[in-house]
């Protein structure tokens, strides 16, 4: 990282903004010759263009407020984050999404709290058909776009599932993109902006779902990105299996409409009111 | 609200959807349920061709887990357009396949058997949802 410039203070990151790597700051976390310290790179793992800098003063442990402020100065001086809104989004570039090997964060929940989660999720997916974690649902990770549509990705190999979803959330006022297998999700993550909202079927042609939901949770720029899990699975290890790897939710197939609109409305923080994208209407299935 | 639309099986129950945008929706999805039932009896009469194929001929996993992943797709998405009774069928079906394509043990002929009974419900249910 030679060419970043001399740090002269942090000021600035104002406490409310939000940034995002760069396609530099991207390299500098994956390349092994770094020349940042430890507290540096955590620290910039922690920049995932949705969470500001006050929030990431909270979660940078061991720091003060004005050393995290102060390297995030140097970061955005050095070229390595800039201001989420201004990123050019070509930082996820095709290569990154299967070839990115940072670490996977693991959520600090014991184990007995996990095996618990898991057996709640279960009792959900057989009596409402979806579970969603209210844990992550109120962390309030990845707040929905102003000023577009909010961009659903939707990863099914079922074309004709698809074809019915698309006609669905266009109706609630969201843009799909789509993907079946490995290449096309690989593209789908190439393509800016990064989407807002996941559905990833868990079986899926040449990869497995949840492969592709451990490489969103270890990507340095989607890390945050809300994912509800379509499975046919609704078993207690299938469910553990999610929350280890930290999905937002779970959607039993084959579903009702509205089941699944409702998990999308309870991970996006929405009840039909403020935030959600056309006016909260509700589909179901007579 | 727009209630049920004769158009189709689903309908909107936002209060403030117009008539003329609930009739088009319902509409919309009453064609992709068409559709789907359209595609369904062809990929049925796929299914029929494939298994025919692997009980009589040499043992293949790849297609013995291409019979196990359509009938997962089918299962998996059957009762979300209005055909309860196909995803049932076609679990069971899948169910009596699992084991197959997990050990890699090659089915002998009244196991065959057995599956293509399961195939001819599948194709029972077809007809009765519809």
């Amino acid at each position: 990282m030679g060419r970043m410039k001399e740090d002269k203070g942090g000021s600035e990151v104002g406490r409310k903004e939000v940034y995002a790597l760069t396609a530099r700051g991207t390299r500098e976390l994956r390349e092994s010759g770094t020349s940042l310290s430890a507290a540096e790179l955590e620290l910039l793992v922690l920049v995932d263009g949705s969470a500001t800098v006050a929030q990431i003063e909270r979660s940078a442990e061991g720091q003060s407020a004005e050393q995290v402020r102060g390297t995030l100065g140097k970061f955005y001086r050095g070229g390595l984050i800039d201001l989420a809104s201004r990123k050019k989004q070509d930082a996820i570039d095709s290569g990154d999404f299967f070839s990115v090997t940072m670490p996977l964060t693991i959520p600090k929940s014991t184990t007995e709290e996990r095996r618990r989660e898991a057996s709640d999720g279960v009792s959900s997916l057989q009596d409402k058909g979806y579970f969603v974690r209210i844990a992550r649902r109120t962390a309030g990770g990845h707040p929905l776009p102003e000023g577009r549509k909010p961009l659903m990705l939707l990863i099914d190999d079922d074309a004709m599932l698809v074809k019915l979803l698309n006609t669905v959330f266009q109706l609630e006022g969201f843009t799909l993109r789509t993907a079946a297998n490995r290449a096309g999700i690989v593209d789908a993550f190439a393509q800016t902006p990064a989407p807002d909202l996941v559905l990833l079927d868990v079986m899926l042609p040449d990869i497995d779902g949840f492969e592709v939901l451990g490489r969103i949770r270890s990507h340095p720029t989607l890390k945050a990105l809300p994912v509800i899990m379509l499975t046919a699975k609704a078993t207690r290890e299938a469910v553990l299996k999610g929350l280890h790897l930290g999905a937002e939710g779970y959607v039993t197939k084959p579903f009702e409409i509205e089941v699944l609109m409702s998990a999308v409305r309870t991970v996006l923080g929405a009840s039909g009111g403020d935030g959600w994208p056309k006016r909260g209407g509700q589909i179901r299935n007579d | 609200m727009a209630g049920p639309s004769a158009a189709g099986r689903f309908a909107t129950t936002e209060a403030d959807l117009d008539v003329s945008e609930a009739d088009r929706f319902a509409a919309e999805l009453a064609a992709l349920n068409a559709e789907y039932r359209a595609k369904l009896a062809l990929r049925l009469a796929a299914l029929d061709v494939l298994a025919m194929e692997l009980a009589v001929g040499q043992p293949d996993a790849d297609r013995l887990n291409d019979l196990r992943r359509e009938l997962h797709t089918i299962a998996g998405s059957a009762k979300t357009f209005g055909l309860p009774a196909v995803t049932d069928a076609a679990r069971a079906a899948e169910r009596f396949v699992d084991p197959w394509c997990d050990s890699g043990r090659r089915p002998g002929a009244a196991e065959w058997a057995e599956f293509k009974t399961l195939l001819t419900a599948l194709r029972e249910a077809a007809k009765s949802d519809a």
